[in-house]
Protein backbone atom coordinates (compact mmCIF):
# COMPACT_ATOMS: atom_id res chain seq x y z
CA UNK A 1 0.00 0.00 0.00
CA UNK A 2 1.28 3.29 -0.67
CA UNK A 3 1.99 6.15 1.46
CA UNK A 4 -0.85 8.32 -0.17
CA UNK A 5 -3.72 5.50 0.12
CA UNK A 6 -2.43 4.72 3.61
CA UNK A 7 -2.84 8.58 4.54
CA UNK A 8 -6.24 8.69 2.96
CA UNK A 9 -7.50 5.69 4.56
CA UNK A 10 -6.47 7.26 7.88
CA UNK A 11 -8.29 10.60 6.65
CA UNK A 12 -11.84 8.71 5.88
CA UNK A 13 -12.20 6.80 8.84
CA UNK A 14 -11.24 9.25 10.87
CA UNK A 15 -13.94 11.24 9.43
CA UNK A 16 -16.03 8.16 9.42
CA UNK A 17 -19.22 9.63 11.57
CA UNK A 18 -22.93 7.42 11.47
CA UNK A 19 -24.71 7.57 8.09
CA UNK A 20 -28.38 7.37 7.75
CA UNK A 21 -28.30 4.44 5.27
CA UNK A 22 -31.01 5.22 2.23
CA UNK A 23 -34.53 3.22 1.74
CA UNK A 24 -34.70 0.73 -0.88
CA UNK A 25 -35.30 2.64 -4.35
CA UNK A 26 -38.40 0.96 -4.88
CA UNK A 27 -39.48 2.26 -1.51
CA UNK A 28 -38.32 5.67 -2.51
CA UNK A 29 -39.73 5.43 -6.29
CA UNK A 30 -42.98 4.18 -4.55
CA UNK A 31 -42.77 7.18 -1.51
CA UNK A 32 -42.33 10.19 -4.22
CA UNK A 33 -45.45 8.97 -6.75
CA UNK A 34 -47.43 8.95 -3.81
CA UNK A 35 -46.44 12.22 -3.22
CA UNK A 36 -46.91 12.93 -6.46
CA UNK A 37 -50.04 11.25 -6.53
CA UNK A 38 -51.82 13.29 -3.56
CA UNK A 39 -51.07 16.58 -4.95
CA UNK A 40 -51.79 16.03 -8.70
CA UNK A 41 -55.33 14.10 -7.26
CA UNK A 42 -56.08 17.01 -5.04
CA UNK A 43 -55.65 19.39 -8.19
CA UNK A 44 -56.95 17.21 -10.57
CA UNK A 45 -60.37 16.67 -8.21
CA UNK A 46 -60.77 20.11 -7.60
CA UNK A 47 -60.15 21.84 -11.00
CA UNK A 48 -60.45 18.97 -13.61
CA UNK A 49 -63.99 18.43 -15.51
CA UNK A 50 -64.18 14.53 -14.86
CA UNK A 51 -67.36 14.04 -17.00
CA UNK A 52 -65.66 14.82 -20.11
CA UNK A 53 -62.18 12.96 -18.91
CA UNK A 54 -64.18 9.73 -18.43
CA UNK A 55 -66.16 10.39 -22.33
CA UNK A 56 -63.10 10.30 -23.69
CA UNK A 57 -61.48 7.77 -21.99
CA UNK A 58 -63.77 5.22 -23.08
CA UNK A 59 -62.06 5.34 -26.47
CA UNK A 60 -59.87 2.67 -26.05
CA UNK A 61 -56.97 4.44 -28.16
CA UNK A 62 -57.18 6.92 -25.84
CA UNK A 63 -57.38 4.94 -22.57
CA UNK A 64 -54.46 3.15 -23.89
CA UNK A 65 -52.63 5.83 -24.35
CA UNK A 66 -53.22 7.20 -21.16
CA UNK A 67 -51.72 3.81 -19.60
CA UNK A 68 -48.85 4.43 -21.92
CA UNK A 69 -47.99 7.67 -20.76
CA UNK A 70 -48.49 7.08 -16.93
CA UNK A 71 -46.67 3.82 -17.42
CA UNK A 72 -43.57 5.97 -18.76
CA UNK A 73 -43.51 8.17 -16.27
CA UNK A 74 -43.74 5.73 -13.47
CA UNK A 75 -41.13 3.58 -14.87
CA UNK A 76 -39.22 6.51 -15.85
CA UNK A 77 -39.21 7.37 -11.87
CA UNK A 78 -38.64 3.97 -10.80
CA UNK A 79 -35.58 3.38 -13.08
CA UNK A 80 -34.25 6.15 -12.30
CA UNK A 81 -33.80 5.83 -8.23
CA UNK A 82 -32.69 1.88 -9.39
CA UNK A 83 -29.72 3.30 -11.09
CA UNK A 84 -29.10 6.56 -8.63
CA UNK A 85 -27.38 3.63 -5.96
CA UNK A 86 -24.03 1.72 -7.58
CA UNK A 87 -24.98 -2.29 -7.66
CA UNK A 88 -28.42 -1.91 -9.42
CA UNK A 89 -28.00 -3.50 -12.94
CA UNK A 90 -27.88 -0.76 -16.17
CA UNK A 91 -30.90 -2.85 -17.59
CA UNK A 92 -33.15 -0.93 -15.22
CA UNK A 93 -32.40 2.18 -17.61
CA UNK A 94 -34.65 0.36 -20.63
CA UNK A 95 -37.58 0.07 -18.32
CA UNK A 96 -39.48 3.27 -19.53
CA UNK A 97 -38.38 2.37 -23.43
CA UNK A 98 -41.38 0.22 -24.05
CA UNK A 99 -44.36 2.29 -22.87
CA UNK A 100 -42.64 5.79 -24.19
CA UNK A 101 -42.45 3.69 -27.76
CA UNK A 102 -46.21 3.02 -27.19
CA UNK A 103 -47.35 6.86 -25.64
CA UNK A 104 -45.28 8.28 -28.76
CA UNK A 105 -46.79 5.57 -31.41
CA UNK A 106 -50.42 5.84 -29.85
CA UNK A 107 -50.06 9.49 -29.62
CA UNK A 108 -48.55 9.75 -33.44
CA UNK A 109 -51.84 8.07 -34.40
CA UNK A 110 -54.43 10.38 -33.05
CA UNK A 111 -52.38 12.81 -34.94
CA UNK A 112 -53.26 11.47 -37.70
CA UNK A 113 -56.45 11.14 -37.13
CA UNK A 114 -56.71 14.83 -36.75
CA UNK A 115 -54.86 15.59 -39.37
CA UNK A 116 -57.23 13.34 -41.55
CA UNK A 117 -60.39 15.42 -40.24
CA UNK A 118 -58.65 18.42 -40.60
CA UNK A 119 -57.74 18.34 -44.06
CA UNK A 120 -62.47 17.91 -44.60
CA UNK A 121 -62.94 20.50 -42.00
CA UNK A 122 -60.42 22.97 -42.62
CA UNK A 123 -57.29 23.62 -40.51
CA UNK A 124 -57.48 24.87 -36.74
CA UNK A 125 -55.02 25.26 -33.78
CA UNK A 126 -55.70 23.13 -30.62
CA UNK A 127 -55.03 24.48 -27.42
CA UNK A 128 -51.16 24.48 -27.87
CA UNK A 129 -49.81 27.43 -25.76
CA UNK A 130 -52.04 26.23 -22.76
CA UNK A 131 -50.55 23.27 -22.97
CA UNK A 132 -46.99 24.12 -23.63
CA UNK A 133 -47.34 26.35 -20.37
CA UNK A 134 -49.14 23.58 -18.26
CA UNK A 135 -46.50 21.29 -19.02
CA UNK A 136 -44.01 23.57 -18.25
CA UNK A 137 -45.65 25.02 -14.80
CA UNK A 138 -46.61 21.21 -13.93
CA UNK A 139 -42.79 19.26 -14.70
CA UNK A 140 -40.32 21.98 -13.61
CA UNK A 141 -41.80 21.47 -9.91
CA UNK A 142 -42.04 17.98 -10.32
CA UNK A 143 -37.98 17.49 -11.86
CA UNK A 144 -37.21 19.32 -9.17
CA UNK A 145 -38.87 17.79 -6.35
CA UNK A 146 -37.78 14.92 -7.96
CA UNK A 147 -33.96 16.10 -8.16
CA UNK A 148 -34.23 16.48 -4.53
CA UNK A 149 -34.86 12.93 -3.68
CA UNK A 150 -32.22 11.91 -6.18
CA UNK A 151 -29.52 14.17 -5.09
CA UNK A 152 -29.42 11.72 -1.50
CA UNK A 153 -28.25 8.83 -3.07
CA UNK A 154 -24.96 10.80 -5.37
CA UNK A 155 -25.55 8.82 -8.18
CA UNK A 156 -22.45 7.61 -10.14
CA UNK A 157 -23.99 8.07 -12.99
CA UNK A 158 -25.70 11.53 -12.77
CA UNK A 159 -26.25 12.09 -16.83
CA UNK A 160 -28.18 8.61 -16.98
CA UNK A 161 -30.03 9.04 -13.84
CA UNK A 162 -31.02 12.72 -14.58
CA UNK A 163 -32.21 11.65 -18.38
CA UNK A 164 -34.48 8.80 -16.69
CA UNK A 165 -35.73 10.98 -14.16
CA UNK A 166 -36.63 13.56 -16.98
CA UNK A 167 -38.28 10.52 -18.67
CA UNK A 168 -40.32 10.37 -15.84
CA UNK A 169 -41.29 13.71 -14.96
CA UNK A 170 -42.29 14.01 -18.54
CA UNK A 171 -44.65 11.11 -18.34
CA UNK A 172 -46.37 11.98 -15.15
CA UNK A 173 -46.87 15.94 -16.19
CA UNK A 174 -48.27 14.19 -19.89
CA UNK A 175 -50.51 12.00 -17.78
CA UNK A 176 -51.81 14.60 -15.73
CA UNK A 177 -52.66 17.57 -18.66
CA UNK A 178 -54.69 15.23 -20.36
CA UNK A 179 -57.19 15.67 -17.53
CA UNK A 180 -57.30 19.77 -18.60
CA UNK A 181 -57.24 18.06 -22.22
CA UNK A 182 -60.73 17.87 -23.37
CA UNK A 183 -59.78 17.00 -26.63
CA UNK A 184 -57.20 14.47 -28.79
CA UNK A 185 -54.36 16.35 -29.68
CA UNK A 186 -53.49 17.78 -32.91
CA UNK A 187 -49.90 17.75 -34.97
CA UNK A 188 -49.54 20.94 -33.58
CA UNK A 189 -50.38 20.15 -30.21
CA UNK A 190 -47.63 17.16 -30.36
CA UNK A 191 -45.34 19.74 -31.34
CA UNK A 192 -46.07 21.69 -28.57
CA UNK A 193 -45.67 18.55 -25.70
CA UNK A 194 -42.88 17.48 -27.26
CA UNK A 195 -40.80 21.30 -27.22
CA UNK A 196 -42.36 21.47 -23.54
CA UNK A 197 -41.07 18.16 -22.54
CA UNK A 198 -37.96 18.55 -24.06
CA UNK A 199 -37.30 21.74 -22.15
CA UNK A 200 -38.17 19.76 -19.18
CA UNK A 201 -36.23 17.17 -19.63
CA UNK A 202 -33.11 20.08 -20.66
CA UNK A 203 -33.81 21.27 -17.41
CA UNK A 204 -33.09 18.13 -15.90
CA UNK A 205 -30.71 17.34 -17.06
CA UNK A 206 -28.46 20.46 -17.09
CA UNK A 207 -29.40 21.09 -13.10
CA UNK A 208 -29.11 17.22 -12.92
CA UNK A 209 -25.47 16.71 -14.11
CA UNK A 210 -24.22 19.32 -11.17
CA UNK A 211 -26.23 18.51 -9.10
CA UNK A 212 -26.41 14.90 -8.75
CA UNK A 213 -23.12 14.30 -9.50
CA UNK A 214 -21.28 12.37 -6.78
CA UNK A 215 -18.74 15.04 -5.92
CA UNK A 216 -21.41 17.80 -5.52
CA UNK B 1 1.20 -18.92 -2.90
CA UNK B 2 -2.23 -18.20 -2.43
CA UNK B 3 -4.95 -20.26 -3.34
CA UNK B 4 -7.37 -19.95 -5.83
CA UNK B 5 -10.52 -18.43 -4.41
CA UNK B 6 -13.65 -20.63 -4.37
CA UNK B 7 -17.16 -19.38 -4.38
CA UNK B 8 -17.83 -20.25 -1.04
CA UNK B 9 -14.67 -18.20 0.04
CA UNK B 10 -16.04 -15.34 -1.80
CA UNK B 11 -19.02 -15.30 -0.42
CA UNK B 12 -17.42 -15.34 3.33
CA UNK B 13 -15.60 -12.76 2.43
CA UNK B 14 -18.47 -10.95 1.51
CA UNK B 15 -20.07 -11.37 4.54
CA UNK B 16 -17.51 -10.26 6.70
CA UNK B 17 -17.49 -6.90 4.15
CA UNK B 18 -20.53 -6.25 4.55
CA UNK B 19 -20.65 -6.78 8.33
CA UNK B 20 -17.71 -4.38 8.38
CA UNK B 21 -19.27 -1.69 6.47
CA UNK B 22 -22.53 -1.43 8.39
CA UNK B 23 -20.33 -1.51 11.15
CA UNK B 24 -19.06 1.55 9.77
CA UNK B 25 -22.12 2.99 8.81
CA UNK B 26 -22.58 3.26 12.16
CA UNK B 27 -19.85 4.91 12.93
CA UNK B 28 -17.12 2.15 14.04
CA UNK B 29 -13.74 3.29 13.01
CA UNK B 30 -11.49 0.21 13.50
CA UNK B 31 -14.40 -1.88 11.36
CA UNK B 32 -14.08 0.81 8.66
CA UNK B 33 -10.43 1.02 8.24
CA UNK B 34 -10.10 -2.76 7.87
CA UNK B 35 -12.55 -2.46 5.57
CA UNK B 36 -10.95 -0.03 3.81
CA UNK B 37 -7.09 -1.53 4.18
CA UNK B 38 -9.06 -5.47 3.30
CA UNK B 39 -10.59 -4.55 -0.22
CA UNK B 40 -7.41 -3.32 -1.29
CA UNK B 41 -6.49 -6.20 -3.40
CA UNK B 42 -9.46 -6.95 -4.57
CA UNK B 43 -9.77 -2.80 -5.80
CA UNK B 44 -6.44 -3.59 -7.71
CA UNK B 45 -7.17 -6.84 -9.05
CA UNK B 46 -10.10 -5.07 -10.34
CA UNK B 47 -8.38 -1.84 -11.68
CA UNK B 48 -5.50 -3.93 -13.52
CA UNK B 49 -8.01 -5.46 -15.46
CA UNK B 50 -8.51 -1.33 -17.10
CA UNK B 51 -5.07 0.10 -16.59
CA UNK B 52 -1.81 -1.19 -16.35
CA UNK B 53 0.30 1.93 -15.16
CA UNK B 54 0.63 1.04 -11.29
CA UNK B 55 0.75 4.75 -10.44
CA UNK B 56 -2.90 6.04 -12.34
CA UNK B 57 -4.18 2.19 -11.02
CA UNK B 58 -3.30 3.71 -7.18
CA UNK B 59 -5.10 7.36 -8.41
CA UNK B 60 -7.94 5.00 -9.40
CA UNK B 61 -8.17 3.05 -5.91
CA UNK B 62 -8.06 6.42 -4.59
CA UNK B 63 -10.83 7.86 -5.88
CA UNK B 64 -12.53 4.76 -5.36
CA UNK B 65 -12.21 5.22 -1.62
CA UNK B 66 -13.13 8.41 -1.89
CA UNK B 67 -16.52 7.36 -3.71
CA UNK B 68 -16.79 4.42 -1.14
CA UNK B 69 -17.03 7.24 1.32
CA UNK B 70 -19.40 9.37 -0.03
CA UNK B 71 -21.76 7.17 -0.57
CA UNK B 72 -21.36 4.39 2.04
CA UNK B 73 -25.17 5.18 2.90
CA UNK B 74 -26.22 3.83 -0.22
CA UNK B 75 -24.99 0.37 1.05
CA UNK B 76 -28.18 -1.99 1.86
CA UNK B 77 -26.46 -4.58 4.71
CA UNK B 78 -29.10 -6.89 3.07
CA UNK B 79 -27.75 -7.23 -0.26
CA UNK B 80 -23.81 -8.56 -0.99
CA UNK B 81 -21.40 -6.18 -0.89
CA UNK B 82 -19.11 -7.37 -3.43
CA UNK B 83 -21.30 -6.50 -6.18
CA UNK B 84 -21.75 -3.07 -4.76
CA UNK B 85 -18.01 -2.00 -4.28
CA UNK B 86 -17.48 -3.47 -7.94
CA UNK B 87 -19.59 -1.32 -9.50
CA UNK B 88 -17.84 1.97 -7.57
CA UNK B 89 -14.62 0.61 -8.82
CA UNK B 90 -15.83 -0.22 -12.66
CA UNK B 91 -17.33 3.45 -12.49
CA UNK B 92 -14.50 5.29 -11.35
CA UNK B 93 -12.35 3.40 -13.65
CA UNK B 94 -14.32 4.40 -17.16
CA UNK B 95 -14.32 7.71 -15.74
CA UNK B 96 -10.42 7.69 -15.17
CA UNK B 97 -10.22 6.65 -18.97
CA UNK B 98 -12.59 8.72 -20.18
CA UNK B 99 -10.41 11.64 -18.41
CA UNK B 100 -7.22 10.65 -19.91
CA UNK B 101 -8.14 9.86 -23.61
CA UNK B 102 -10.25 13.74 -23.27
CA UNK B 103 -7.17 15.43 -21.97
CA UNK B 104 -5.01 13.32 -24.47
CA UNK B 105 -7.05 14.60 -27.19
CA UNK B 106 -6.66 18.25 -25.91
CA UNK B 107 -3.73 18.38 -24.31
CA UNK B 108 0.06 18.11 -25.14
CA UNK B 109 2.66 17.36 -23.09
CA UNK B 110 5.01 20.22 -22.74
CA UNK B 111 8.63 19.11 -20.14
CA UNK B 112 9.12 23.20 -20.57
CA UNK B 113 5.73 23.61 -18.55
CA UNK B 114 7.58 22.08 -15.31
CA UNK B 115 9.37 24.87 -15.20
CA UNK B 116 9.45 27.20 -12.27
CA UNK B 117 9.26 30.60 -14.34
CA UNK B 118 8.51 31.18 -17.44
CA UNK B 119 12.04 33.64 -18.00
CA UNK B 120 14.51 30.25 -18.46
CA UNK B 121 17.67 32.28 -17.09
CA UNK B 122 15.37 32.37 -13.81
CA UNK B 123 15.40 28.71 -13.74
CA UNK B 124 19.20 28.12 -14.21
CA UNK B 125 19.27 30.71 -11.31
CA UNK B 126 17.43 28.56 -9.07
CA UNK B 127 19.13 24.67 -10.14
CA UNK B 128 22.42 26.89 -9.44
CA UNK B 129 21.02 27.27 -6.36
CA UNK B 130 20.18 24.19 -5.42
CA UNK B 131 23.19 22.16 -7.35
CA UNK B 132 25.47 24.80 -5.08
CA UNK B 133 24.09 23.47 -1.76
CA UNK B 134 24.67 19.83 -3.20
CA UNK B 135 28.34 20.98 -3.86
CA UNK B 136 28.35 22.29 -0.70
CA UNK B 137 27.47 19.13 1.29
CA UNK B 138 29.90 17.20 -0.78
CA UNK B 139 32.80 19.31 -0.11
CA UNK B 140 31.93 19.11 3.53
CA UNK B 141 32.35 15.70 3.30
CA UNK B 142 35.74 15.78 1.86
CA UNK B 143 38.95 14.98 4.41
CA UNK B 144 39.94 18.01 5.94
CA UNK B 145 43.40 18.14 4.06
CA UNK B 146 41.48 17.39 0.71
CA UNK B 147 38.81 20.62 1.50
CA UNK B 148 41.35 22.78 2.42
CA UNK B 149 43.74 22.32 -0.50
CA UNK B 150 40.55 22.81 -2.97
CA UNK B 151 38.92 25.71 -0.85
CA UNK B 152 42.43 27.52 -0.94
CA UNK B 153 43.17 26.76 -4.91
CA UNK B 154 40.11 26.16 -6.22
CA UNK B 155 37.51 28.66 -4.97
CA UNK B 156 39.69 31.29 -3.55
CA UNK B 157 42.27 30.60 -6.48
CA UNK B 158 45.62 31.25 -4.90
CA UNK B 159 48.78 30.12 -6.78
CA UNK B 160 50.03 27.00 -4.94
CA UNK B 161 53.02 28.76 -3.17
CA UNK B 162 50.33 31.20 -1.55
CA UNK B 163 48.71 28.16 -0.47
CA UNK B 164 51.27 26.31 0.60
CA UNK B 165 52.64 29.15 2.87
CA UNK B 166 48.43 29.70 4.75
CA UNK B 167 47.88 25.71 5.10
CA UNK B 168 51.45 24.41 5.84
CA UNK B 169 51.61 21.57 3.59
CA UNK B 170 53.81 21.29 0.61
CA UNK B 171 53.36 22.36 -3.20
CA UNK B 172 53.77 18.53 -3.94
CA UNK B 173 50.91 17.72 -1.46
CA UNK B 174 48.81 20.14 -2.35
CA UNK B 175 48.65 19.30 -5.70
CA UNK B 176 47.68 15.71 -4.60
CA UNK B 177 45.13 16.88 -2.52
CA UNK B 178 43.29 19.14 -5.13
CA UNK B 179 43.25 16.51 -7.16
CA UNK B 180 41.80 13.42 -5.14
CA UNK B 181 39.08 15.77 -3.93
CA UNK B 182 38.25 16.27 -7.59
CA UNK B 183 38.15 13.16 -8.46
CA UNK B 184 36.45 12.09 -5.29
CA UNK B 185 33.45 14.86 -6.23
CA UNK B 186 32.96 14.13 -9.62
CA UNK B 187 32.97 10.34 -8.60
CA UNK B 188 30.16 11.32 -5.98
CA UNK B 189 28.37 13.47 -8.35
CA UNK B 190 28.10 10.68 -11.01
CA UNK B 191 30.23 13.01 -13.41
CA UNK B 192 32.44 10.68 -15.72
CA UNK B 193 36.08 11.80 -16.18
Amino acid sequence: MSRETEDLIAQLTASAEPVRRLAPPMARALLWLGVVALICGALILKLSNLPVFAARASDPRFALELFATLATGVAGVIAAFHLSVPDRDRAWALLPAPFAALWMGLSGLGCWRDWAEQTQQGWHLGESSHCFVFLLAVGVPMAGLLMFNLRRAKPLQPRLVATLGAVGVAGVAAFVLQFFHPFDITLIDLGSHLTALALVIAFFNLSGRASLSPRA
Amino acid sequence: MQAAPTAENGRAQDRIWSGWMARAQDGDHAAYAQLLREILPFLRVLTRRRCRDADRCEDIIQDVLLTVHRVRHTYDPARPFTPWLAAICDRRSIDALRKRVRLGAHETSDDRAFETFADPAANKELDAGDAAQALAAMVADLPPAQREALELVKVKEMSLLEASKVSGQSVGALKVSVHRAIKALRLRAGVSE
